[in-house]
């Protein structure tokens, strides 16, 4: 496999070498039909990088060496749309855009603190811990639309029937979900389970995981749980049976649910929003991050978070179908 | 005559070289006569001649000092350590420079550092931090609550010339160690006198060093006052990457002060060291702007009474930190402390040394409060002039840690030839243990064995080439346990090879001194999920780090020329591409001029004269070429 990988990857080089100039623009490119990977890259030292891969292909570090430097420390979140890439920077402090059919770097803006990233219409929202505020960006420029202040620490978006909801309160209470206008940028703060951490929508319904406090000893955990929007606010619909574990990730295939079962070392579990809190897992333990596209589950596993990791795709009956080599901590795939 | 008893009894405690290189001073202990008597007698048939000798053309306080060598560390007064050479620049740079920016001439060195003057993480030989200690007058002075000790904080005067003891044999002279120690002391000083030195770079570097020394009635003193800061700013290049790293500034004070005396037969010695610092960390060049801000303050003190075979040891020390951090949304701020207590007695026999050893650890601040006491046996056995064995033992955190060791040498001159093998533990930290989040008490103890090869020639060639084999089980690393939560495992079966050759010669006036040392290292097993590790190097060790010094005496003043080379290092445990640091050389050129009567002197000295692109982590550029002016004054 990995004798396959490397001639794949000379193989891409010596194509991207002789002679095909990937356009900076336009419909299609060498990466159009290319699956991305965001590594998040060793925290502190090192960058972070996008993998770029196919059926017979690997390209590791796409980023850098479309651009010839590195990405930056810390890839938080990869957004699509309209044919443009957009990635937060965490420690960078950055948000940089680049077309997604050639990887090359479009604009980079200053912002400190980015998180996660939205698009709506012409622009992008990104969620920020400097400001605990979201900023909203121009996609074709990063010029600065305005900011929104939605409270403490605001983490992953969704766009849902036309609104903005994201989750406030990373680690610390009041724990919200913030619904935004997004015509004329006005918030209305929900409640919801402690930790929101993501959101999915399931049967055209939109759920929010909350991972629940892990607070180390100093006082109790929480539960982890799911709530349901009902369109006036958030309810709760399953919580988990103890604290022992913090789950995350939630995501769809449409018709379920499927999430992590723990930080850093979770289980793919299903659920339907009909069902109990679910504890029987689809797959062993190691998820860092799970991502769902056609109907498969994509399991990010970070291994020892000092070396690459994988990309394990499953079947959402737990059937593993695929393995690809990640770089150091991959937490998101674009397909 | 066994060539080992020789180079033990003419060895100077000074600058540890063999009889007659050493332009000695009197010892600060006048009280020891009874001691120097019994060795006198029991080897003076055996070595009278070459004692004659000595006596004649150099002075008897070097017998002194040798004592005190075989007090503080038996297994260190037999093994082959070899002898570096000291330039004229490195004499001035001695005074001036921290330990670990002096050590960096060394081959054996391992270095990490963010910046030119940053926190340093550093080994000897191969092995990690942990496993490398370091050792005050044969006291071990690692911190147990992060089981390092930040060189950058040490000033090289505390170094001598044969300071490290490396490999296997280095861990036997520690309590705990398995790979390398550092044995940090303060020379004595004769007479009375003062020097000043100072140091300015263009990196905005300013260093001044202050020490005296004299007595008053019948009392011996030292003084040291050490100052450096720096603003730390300079141009880098990396790759397609250039700009100015700033925010990395810093500055450390240390007071050293030394009292020494006697009272009837019993020699008594006092030294109390004070550091305090403030280092500044603004990320790497990809994440620029931050302030990452530590403030350490540290007062270690130490009593020693020796009188006949008997000698007592006290120490105690205390160190606070604050670390701000702003990396993150919230600004951290931890405080932490660590405190030690020491309590070493010792007995020497004619066919061994024991030691009974007290500790007592305590860590508290933001993350943990913890206190272990740590006894500790050690015996060391010389059943004849070619054998020396250790045998320690030790209790921690209720349980029983037993390790043994056996040199055999074997000398016919100009030659020496020393086997040796042990088997070595490193107890985990109370960090490791203890930390809020993810303490582990349950980790075990890294075991290892080893064994070592030296050989040394002496002579106008003075050679030196040792290698050791070390097999570690249970090493101990970070990671997400099967709960989710960052924890430390006994991660990993490794297996190191460490092997190092120095050569010096004197070519009619020049000096050249080359050491070199190669670092093999495999994982062998390992308890995680990820099997790529398996078979890769450990990281941040690259597989050859060399130094070449000449120097050239010039009609006026003295020129050296070193050239460094360290290897490809790599810092992901796979060893991926993407996270290695490419190899790296770079030179210094240094001019030296003194008065003859040493009454001043003074050193340019142009670092990375090329320009190099240099960096012990990724993306944390060190400065290309700087200018170093060193001005010493003595009295």
């Amino acid at each position: 496999m990995r004798i396959s990988s490397s001639l794949a990857i000379i193989a891409a080089l010596a194509l991207a070498s002789c002679g095909k100039t990937p356009p900076t623009t336009g419909p299609s490119g060498f990466y159009t039909d290319l699956h991305l990977i965001l590594n998040e890259g060793p925290f502190g030292t090192g960058t972070g990088t996008i993998t770029a891969y196919n059926a017979d292909t690997v390209i590791e570090s796409a980023f850098a060496l479309e651009n010839g430097f590195p990405l930056g420390n810390v890839a938080q979140h990869m957004l699509e749309s309209d044919s443009l890439l957009f990635v937060t920077i965490n420690n960078s402090n950055r948000v940089r855009a680049i077309n997604r059919n050639t990887l090359q770097h479009k604009w980079t803006v200053d912002l400190e603190q980015p998180r996660y990233l939205a698009a709506h219409g012409s622009n992008i929202f990104v969620s920020n811990w400097k400001d605990s505020a979201v900023y909203v960006l121009s996609k074709e420029t990063g010029a600065q639309v305005d900011s929104i202040y939605v409270g403490n620490f605001p983490e992953q978006m969704i766009v849902f029937d036309n609104k903005l909801f994201v989750g406030v309160g990373t680690y610390e209470g009041p724990y919200k979900v913030a619904e935004i206008n997004v015509n004329n940028f006005e918030v209305t703060l929900h409640n919801t389970g402690d930790v929101p951490n993501s959101f999915a929508v399931i049967g055209n319904e939109l759920f929010v995981m909350n991972s629940g406090e892990q607070n180390w000893g100093v006082s109790p955990d929480t539960k982890s749980s799911i709530w349901k929007f009902s369109g006036s606010g958030f309810s709760e619909q399953v919580v988990a049976p103890n604290v022992n574990k913090h789950a995350i990730s939630l995501v769809s295939d449409g018709t379920n649910g499927y999430f992590l079962n723990n930080s850093y070392d979770g289980a793919i579990v299903k659920w339907a929003p009909s069902q109990n809190w679910q504890t029987s897992t689809l797959t062993l333990p190691g998820g860092y991050q799970l991502n769902a596209h056609a109907g498969n589950l994509f399991f990010l596993d970070a291994k020892d978070y000092a070396s690459n990791g994988e990309l394990r795709v499953y079947s959402t009956s737990g059937d593993l179908l695929e393995t690809i080599p990640a770089g150091v901590i991959p937490r998101q795939v674009i397909y | 005559m066994p060539e080992a008893v020789i180079r033990v009894e003419s060895t100077c405690s000074h600058c540890h070289r063999r009889e007659g290189r050493c332009g000695s001073e009197e010892p600060e202990d006048l009280a020891y006569e009874e001691y120097l008597m019994v060795l006198w007698v029991k080897y003076w048939n055996r070595m009278k001649n070459k004692t004659l000798l000595f006596l004649a053309v150099s002075c008897p306080v070097f017998v002194w000092g040798q004592i005190d060598t075989l007090w503080t560390a038996d297994i260190i007064g037999q093994v082959s350590i070899g002898s570096e050479y000291r330039t004229s620049a490195d004499s001035l740079a001695s005074d001036v420079e921290s330990a670990s920016d002096y050590l960096q001439k060394d081959s054996r060195f391992i270095l990490k550092q963010y910046s030119p003057g940053s926190v340093v993480a550093s080994s000897f030989g191969g092995a990690s931090s942990e496993q490398s200690r370091v050792l005050w007058d044969g006291i071990d002075i690692s911190s147990m609550a992060t089981g390092v000790l930040d060189l950058s904080l040490v000033p090289a005067m505390m170094l001598s010339s044969t300071s490290i003891v490396d490999g296997i044999n280095g861990g036997a002279s520690s309590n705990m160690g398995s790979m390398g120690a550092l044995h940090l002391n303060l020379s004595s000083k004769t007479g009375r006198g003062a020097s000043t030195a100072v140091g300015l770079t263009s990196i905005g570097e300013r260093a001044l060093n202050a020490h005296s020394w004299g007595s008053f009635s019948k009392i011996r003193y030292q003084s040291i006052v050490r100052f450096t800061s720096s603003d730390n700013e300079y141009d880098y290049r990396l790759g397609s990457l250039e700009g100015r790293l700033v925010g990395n500034g810093y500055g450390d004070l240390t007071y050293l002060q030394r009292f020494s005396g006697a009272m009837g037969k019993t020699y008594w010695s006092s030294d109390l060291w004070y550091t305090q610092s403030e280092k500044n960390n603004s990320g790497s060049i990809l994440s620029p702007g931050y302030v990452n801000h530590l403030e350490d303050e540290v007062i270690r003190f130490k009593y020693k009474l020796r009188r006949g075979r008997n000698e007592m040891k006290l120490f105690a020390s205390q160190e606070w930190q604050a670390y701000t951090d702003t990396m993150s949304s919230w600004t951290l701020r931890d405080t932490n402390t660590f405190g030690q207590f020491t309590a070493h007695y010792t007995r020497t026999e004619k066919r061994y040394n024991a030691h009974l050893v007290l500790n007592r650890y305590t860590a508290g601040g933001t993350n943990r409060t913890a206190t272990v006491w740590m006894p500790q046996v050690e015996l060391n056995l010389k059943p004849s002039q070619a054998w020396n064995a250790v045998l320690k033992a030790a209790q921690y955190h209720d349980q029983v840690y037993w390790s043994s060791y056996a040199l055999y040498s074997r000398s016919k001159k100009p030659w020496l030839q020393q086997w040796s093998m042990g088997s070595y533990y490193r107890l985990p930290t109370l960090n490791e243990m203890y930390w809020n989040p993810g303490g582990n008490v349950g980790v075990s103890a890294e075991r290892s064995y080893g064994a070592k090869y030296s050989l040394e020639h002496e002579g106008k060639w003075t050679i030196r080439f040792t290698t050791d084999q070390l097999y570690y089980d249970q090493m101990i690393q970070w990671a997400p346990g099967s709960d989710g939560n960052w924890t430390p495992q006994n991660y990993y079966s490794v297996y190191t090879s460490t092997t190092y050759l120095g050569v010096q010669r004197r070519i009619g006036h020049q000096q050249h001194a080359f050491n070199t040392t190669h670092q093999y290292s495999r994982i062998l097993d390992m308890a995680s999920n990820n099997a790529n590790i398996i078979g890769k190097q450990l990281i941040y060790r690259p597989a050859l780090q060399a130094v070449y010094t000449i120097e050239q005496e010039m009609p006026i003043g003295t020129l050296m020329l070193r050239g460094y080379y360290t290897g490809l290092r790599h810092t992901l445990r796979d060893n991926a591409r993407a996270g290695e640091l490419p190899a790296q050389s770079w030179i210094d050129l240094a001019y030296s001029l003194s008065s003859k009567s040493k009454r001043w002197q003074w050193v340019f000295r142009i670092e990375n004269i090329t320009g190099a692109q240099r960096q012990f982590y990724q993306f944390y550029p060190m400065p290309g070429r700087t200018y170093l002016l060193n001005i010493k004054l003595h009295s």
